[in-house]
């Protein structure tokens, strides 16, 4: 006798909707959250009838089109609902009305229809991947682990151990022996991408990151609000759903924080990045390859690692970009299903991350505009018009109406106007300053920090009354300890991955021009769409990684992680059938090994490189914050304590009055919206810091190391603290962090 | 010999709603089961968390001026101002008032963590166009304001 199979889109259906009704817990939180997703993106599978579709790429179409409609549901009801006036649309109540009518409403349809969309997504999914999902869930959890216990004891073990499992963990994906465990590689892959993502931004006991203070401002906000727009325009991070809409909901639904949710979500996504390129990847390459491919261009690309865990809503971004990435590939979708991929993810980047979609935009209209050039197939292009209409037009429309980021470009053209976009600034030999590019990091020495506040003292800040002692105080260079590294290894790993790092570069660049050629010559019609999208990137990423006018507002390496994940599938398609290949394949069984073996040294120096393993064993290189207490990124961090002093003094000090602190105390500044704030200045140089303004002085300020500059250099120096405790009053003080007032006015 | 009954079989009936009662059936299981495994699942987490050293921030003294703009400003001899403190995990804060190298005042008071306490500092005895300090214990740093005649 056959057992009756419920309809699991009923079940997940009811589940979720008894989640949101349910007081929060972990698990409400966990079901609420993927139910709502699932749901939503198994009804858009099976209205595009995607049951065909590979699994992998079933699954991320899936997950796209359900956390597209969970952004989209949110501002939608924000936006109509405060039509109507009601003040706090995002609330809990109407949320929850809305998301189980919507519930309700989705299951008494499956249930009358008979048809069961969750059913049909999760095809394929055996116990087997259900079991393995458990078992490589524990490395992102032990990942979270060592943050918290490097945060807590100082003891940097565990986040060691936790880096070289996530090397482990890529070689196992590539190496051939995987297939007697029966892992599935992509699920291999995916786990040791968000595990080496999440040992970064719980580093400090708060948030790391720059741009994530800033996120994190706009989502409190957005939470105490609980409308969409927000009541009032604050810059274009309030425009972005995945910074105000995506916390609000998850915070009303299922009573998750933002903290949490800014931590764990972007790696998640980062995860799902990794799916939608393997899934295309597998596609056209042999496991193995694929496996290779994904781990020096994606689990070994230190941008997507080291970088966008800290910017929340880029990793969104560019997780809606890899579904781009698909729909232009895939060969297993049917041309209307790509489109479809392509429009979700088209739409997915303009809500997320504005920068990502109008660099995704231009890439679509490249890749339109190529194809029409060489005249491929109408019925099987996928940018078409209507497509292409649709992305860039999205983009467009929701940069320029909701997100209002019309100032934000003005800015960058007026920097290109004023400087042109002095290419390949610095100095030194040509191989040096093509390694070091625009780099926007660089360390300088105290001097040329005091020289430059001197330079601002006489233009910028020429308004600003400086106390006369300030000129008498030197500023003394205050090196981080350094890593101790192991002699020889550790040069001989440090010229390698760079040498990895630039040979992974030459084949993208190689095969972006191969399949660009390949589709001109009409000899691969059918690459043109992906040899223009790749092409416009190839250009960008170019530009931006030799300008330092650009590379100031678009960070380089950004640029690079999100090129990186259309050239990994470019690779792919080119290599596929390639005769390279068949002369591989042809080797003699000893001879494969050898490859194996070049493969595995190749693919472990690039994670070894991403999860920063080799900078501990290069001697004198910066220690890096997720595996060490001490060393210049780690003091770089900001704490719960810092984050406290930081809404004392915003309680206590109202604009316009004048407030400072250094380069990365002022990150605890903004998560009080300093970041918007003009009566800022970011700079603790007694030089340029006003009579009138207070200082705050954080953690590192009162362990004895400040930094100084700007975007492109910083400067370590000591922090002057004998001045600021003989020049001023001092109002808030713990044992970590003080608040400086004003020199008196008829003071020392 | 009796007719039979017109219309679907009762087996037949059973069996056409038996994909729905089956789904009825998991919709009520895994509601109840999250309900109950969900209210379980916060301390589950909480023994994790607990065994991987993430506990919540405990409380840190700090100390500050009530009013910070009068302290920073318009402070003059004998004019009183208000020490708020915040008591760390021990619960017990020694302060004291210093101007130049004399101790004018001092106190200890108590509280739970986290809790806070507002100690009236008079200024009377303070010397003009001085900083006036105020050490708390644990706590390196002193609050100081500046007091003119």
């Amino acid at each position: 006798m056959t057992r009756t199979k419920p309809n699991l889109s009923v079940v997940l259906a009811v589940v979720t909707a008894v989640a949101i009704l349910l007081p929060p817990t972990p698990l409400a939180q966990l079901v609420g959250g993927v139910g709502t997703v699932t749901c939503v993106g198994a009804l858009a599978l099976s209205w595009r009838r995607a049951g065909d579709v590979p699994m992998a790429q079933r699954l991320a179409i899936g997950i796209g089109a359900g956390f597209l409609g969970f952004l989209m549901v949110g501002a939608l009801l924000g936006s109509v609902l405060s039509l109507v006036g009601v003040t706090r649309p995002l609330s809990r109540l109407p949320l929850s009305v809305c998301w189980v009518v919507l519930l309700s409403g989705l299951a008494a349809f499956e249930g009358r229809r008979g048809t069961d969309p969750v059913r049909a997504s999760l095809e394929g999914v055996t116990r087997r991947h259900a079991v393995w999902l458990l078992v490589l869930s524990v490395p992102p959890m032990l990942a979270l682990w060592g943050a918290v216990t490097l945060d807590t004891s100082g003891s940097a073990s565990l986040a060691i151990v936790t880096a070289t499992l996530v090397v482990v963990m890529a070689l196992l994906a590539i190496a051939k022996p995987i297939r007697r465990l029966a892992v599935p590689r992509a699920m291999l892959l995916v786990s040791a991408f968000v595990t080496a993502a999440l040992q970064g931004p719980l580093r400090g006991g708060w948030l790391a990151g720059v741009d994530t203070q800033h996120e994190f401002y706009i989502g409190s906000v957005a939470i105490r609000e609980a409308a969409f727009p927000l009541t009032h325009f604050l810059d274009p991070y309030g425009g972005m759903l995945s910074l105000t809409v995506l916390p609000t909901e998850l915070n009303s639904l299922f009573g998750l924080n933002l903290r949490t949710t800014m931590v764990l979500l972007p790696s998640l996504f980062l995860g799902c990045c990794m799916l939608a390129v393997w899934s295309t990847l597998r596609e056209r390459c042999a496991a193995s390859l694929a496996a290779f491919l994904s781990c020096v261009f994606v689990v070994g690309s230190i941008p997507l690692l080291q970088e966008l865990p800290v910017i929340t809503r880029q990793c969104y971004a560019l997780f809606f970009f890899t579904l781009i990435v698909l729909g232009l590939t895939s060969k297993s979708m049917r041309p209307s299903q790509a489109r479809f991929a392509v429009v979700i993810g088209g739409i997915g980047v303009a809500v997320t991350h504005y920068s990502t979609a109008y660099l995704a935009a231009g890439a679509v209209i490249c890749g339109y505009l190529l194809s029409l050039a060489v005249r491929e197939a109408r019925e099987r292009r996928v940018l078409t018009l209507p497509v292409t209409v649709a992305v860039a037009g999205f983009a467009v429309a929701w940069g320029g109406l909701v997100a209002r980021t019309g100032s934000s470009i003005g800015q960058v053209l007026s920097a290109i106007r004023a400087d042109g976009f002095d290419f390949l600034p610095g100095s030194g030999g040509l191989i040096s300053r093509w390694l070091n590019a625009a780099s926007i990091n660089r360390l300088v020495s105290a001097g040329v920090i005091r020289a430059q506040d001197l330079t601002l003292l006489r233009h910028s800040y020429r308004w600003m009354t400086v106390s006369p002692s300030a000129f008498n105080v030197h500023l003394v260079n205050d090196p981080a300890p350094t890593a101790g590294g192991v002699p020889a290894v550790g040069s001989l790993l440090s010229v390698s991955s760079t040498l990895v790092a630039e040979l992974t570069l030459l084949l993208a660049a190689v095969v972006v021009v191969v399949t660009v050629f390949l589709a001109v010559t009409k000899r691969r019609k059918e690459l043109a769409s992906l040899a223009g999208f790749a092409l416009f990137l190839a250009v960008f990423a170019a530009v931006s990684r030799f300008s330092q006018t650009l590379g100031v507002d678009f960070a380089p390496s950004r640029v690079q992680a999100q090129a990186y994940l259309a050239f990994v599938v470019v690779v792919g398609v080119v290599l596929e059938g390639h005769p390279v290949l068949g002369w591989l394949r042809a080797r003699a069984a000893s001879q494969r090994r050898v490859l194996l073996a070049c493969g595995l040294v190749i693919a472990g120096l690039a994670v070894a490189t991403s999860t920063e393993l080799v900078n501990l064993a290069e001697r004198g290189a910066q220690l890096p914050s997720n595996l060490s207490m001490t060393g210049e990124q780690a003091q770089r961090l900001i704490s719960p304590e810092d984050v406290e002093v930081a809404a004392w003094l915003k309680a206590n000090r109202p604009a316009p009055l004048l407030v400072q602190a250094d380069r990365f105390g002022q990150l605890a500044l903004d998560i009080e919206g300093y970041n918007d704030r003009r009566d800022f200045v970011s700079s603790v140089d007694p030089v340029i810091v006003a009579i009138h303004s207070w200082v705050f002085a954080y953690h590192t300020n009162l362990a004895g190391s400040a930094r100084g500059g700007n975007n492109a250099e910083v400067g370590v120096f000591k922090f002057p603290l004998r001045f600021y405790t003989s020049t001023r009053s001092i109002l808030y003080v713990t044992s970590t962090d003080a608040v400086f007032g004003d020199v008196p006015y008829d003071g020392p | 010999m009796a007719q039979p009954q017109q219309g679907r079989p009762i087996s037949s009936a059973r069996a056409a709603l038996a994909p729905h009662r089956a789904t009825a059936g998991w919709a009520v299981a895994a509601s109840v089961s999250l309900a109950l495994l969900g209210w379980a699942s916060g301390p589950i987490l909480h023994v994790f968390q607990q065994a991987a050293g993430w506990k919540p921030t405990a409380p840190q003294a700090a100390a500050w001026v009530q009013d910070a703009a009068i302290a920073d400003k318009t402070l003059v001899v004998g004019q009183p101002f208000g020490l708020e403190m915040r008591f760390g995990v021990s619960g017990h804060l020694h302060w004291a008032e210093r101007t130049g190298t004399r101790v004018i005042a001092s106190g200890n008071v108590s509280g739970a963590p986290g809790s806070t306490s507002v100690q009236i500092i008079s200024t009377s005895a303070a010397l003009p166009d001085r900083w006036v300090t105020i050490s708390v214990s644990g706590i390196a740093l002193p609050l100081q304001v500046w007091v003119r005649p």
